[in-house]
C-alpha cells in the first residue's frame, strides 16, 4: 500500500554486519523484513543505503526468496517467490530472478525473470532458451464486470508476447 | 665504624611499621569493598584525570574515574565511574561511560562492565549510541567486541543483537546473531 513507505522496516534475521562506508548492511539467516503490509523473507539480505541513511535497493537470496505485499486495497495479496528478489525502493520496481512466479488473486505469471512494478501496476516477464513464460488467468466469474485495461493489475497486454515465445 | 646505632634505627622503624601494617590492618581487599581480585593494591588514586597524547602532540585519549586501584604483577587496573573519551588526530571519536572499568594493559585492552553506554561523537558521522552490560576496547587492534546483547540507536533507526564487533570508528559492526532491527520510514 502507499502508506507501506510511511511505516517503518523492521528486519530479523541470525546475524548482521554494516559497512557504514560503503553504505552496505548484509543479513544472514532467516531474514524477515516488514514494512506494513510489505513481508520479504529469504536466507540473505543485502541493503544498500544512501549517505543520507535511505535504502535504495534491496536484494533478497533464499530458496526461494519470498515476497508479500497488498499494493491495492481493492485487491488480494502479491505474493511472489524466486531465486533471487531485487527491490529498488526509489522506483518500487520488484525484479524476480531464477523460478520466478507472481500471484494475486488466482492469477499468476511465472518465467525465469519478472519486473513487477509496484506503483505503475505493470509487469514484465521475460523468458530464455530454457523456460517460457507462463500466464494463467483465472475464469472470469459468471455476471462478474471485465475488468477495463487501466484498472487490471495482471492484464495479458501489461506482458509483451514477444517475451512469451 | 659502630653500626649499632644504625641497627637500633632500623629496628625502630621496622617495629613502628610492622606495628602500623599490622594495626591498621593493612589494605586488605575487604576493607576496600573491592574483592574483585582478593589481592591487595599497591597504590589508590581517587579522583582520576588523565590526558594522553600521540608522538604529534596530538590528544589521544582522556580518562576520568572517582577511584583507581592499581596491583602489580601481574599488573591489573580497576577505575570506578569511567569516563573515557577517545580521539583521532585531535578530533572526538567516542565517549565511554560505565559503573567500572578493568585493565591489565589499557594501552592494548580495557573491559567497561556494568551500564556501558558509548556515544560517537565523531563530526563526519551520524551520531550513534551503543549500550551493552560489558564491552571490551582493545585500541591497538581498532576494535571493540562484546558477547553480551548489544543495543545501537542511531538517526536512521535501532538495532540490536548478541555478540557485537566493530571498529573503533563505528564504521564496520558485525551483530553475530539473534538480530533485531527497526528502521525509521526512509521517505
Amino acid at each position: 500500500l502507499p502508506e507501506d513507505a510511511e511505516q517503518p522496516v523492521n528486519i530479523s534475521a541470525d546475524n548482521a554486519r554494516f559497512d557504514e562506508k560503503a553504505g552496505e548492511a548484509v543479513y544472514r539467516g532467516n531474514v524477515v523484513v516488514i514494512q506494513g503490509t510489505l513481508k520479504v523473507q529469504g536466507d540473505t539480505m543485502t541493503l544498500r543505503i544512501d549517505d543520507k541513511g535511505a535504502l535504495t535497493t534491496a536484494r533478497t537470496l533464499g530458496k526461494p526468496a519470498r515476497y508479500q505485499q497488498r499494493t491495492d486495497p481493492a485487491k488480494g495479496l502479491v505474493n511472489a517467490t524466486a531465486d533471487e528478489i531485487q527491490f529498488d525502493h526509489r522506483t518500487g520496481t520488484i525484479t524476480l530472478i531464477g523460478n520466478a512466479l507472481l500471484k494475486q488473486d488466482g492469477a499468476s505469471f511465472s518465467g525465469p525473470r519478472i519486473v513487477y512494478s509496484t506503483e505503475k501496476k505493470q509487469i514484465e516477464a521475460s523468458g530464455n532458451s530454457q523456460q517460457r513464460v507462463q500466464l494463467v488467468f483465472p475464469p472470469q466469474a459468471r455476471g462478474e464486470k471485465k475488468p477495463t485495461k487501466d484498472k487490471a493489475i495482471l492484464a495479458p497486454a501489461a506482458a509483451p508476447l514477444g517475451a512469451a515465445q | 665504624m659502630d653500626t649499632r646505632p644504625l641497627l637500633r634505627v632500623s629496628g625502630l622503624l621496622l617495629i613502628v611499621g610492622a606495628l602500623g601494617y599490622y594495626g591498621y590492618g593493612g589494605w586488605n581487599s575487604e576493607e576496600l569493598g573491592d574483592s574483585s581480585d582478593g589481592r591487595t593494591p599497591d597504590y589508590i588514586v581517587d579522583g582520576l584525570a588523565l590526558w594522553e597524547t600521540g608522538p604529534d602532540g596530538q590528544l589521544l585519549r582522556t580518562a576520568n574515574g572517582t577511584q583507581l586501584i592499581h596491583r602489580p604483577s601481574p599488573e591489573r587496573f580497576d577505575l570506578t565511574q569511567p569516563d573515557l573519551r577517545l580521539y583521532d588526530k585531535g578530533q572526538p571519536m567516542w565517549r565511554l561511560t560505565s559503573l567500572t572499568a578493568t585493565s591489565g594493559d589499557p594501552s592494548s585492552e580495557a573491559w567497561f562492565n556494568g551500564q556501558v553506554i558509548a556515544v560517537r561523537t565523531m563530526p563526519n558521522a551520524a551520531p550513534l549510541q551503543l549500550s551493552t552490560s560489558r564491552l571490551r576496547i582493545e585500541p591497538k587492534a581498532n576494535r571493540v567486541s562484546t558477547p553480551e546483547r548489544v543495543t545501537i540507536t542511531s538517526t536512521q533507526g535501532k538495532m540490536s543483537g548478541t555478540g557485537l564487533t566493530a571498529d573503533l570508528q563505528g564504521k564496520n559492526l558485525q551483530l553475530s546473531s539473534a538480530v533485531e532491527v527497526s528502521y525509521a520510514p526512509s521517505r
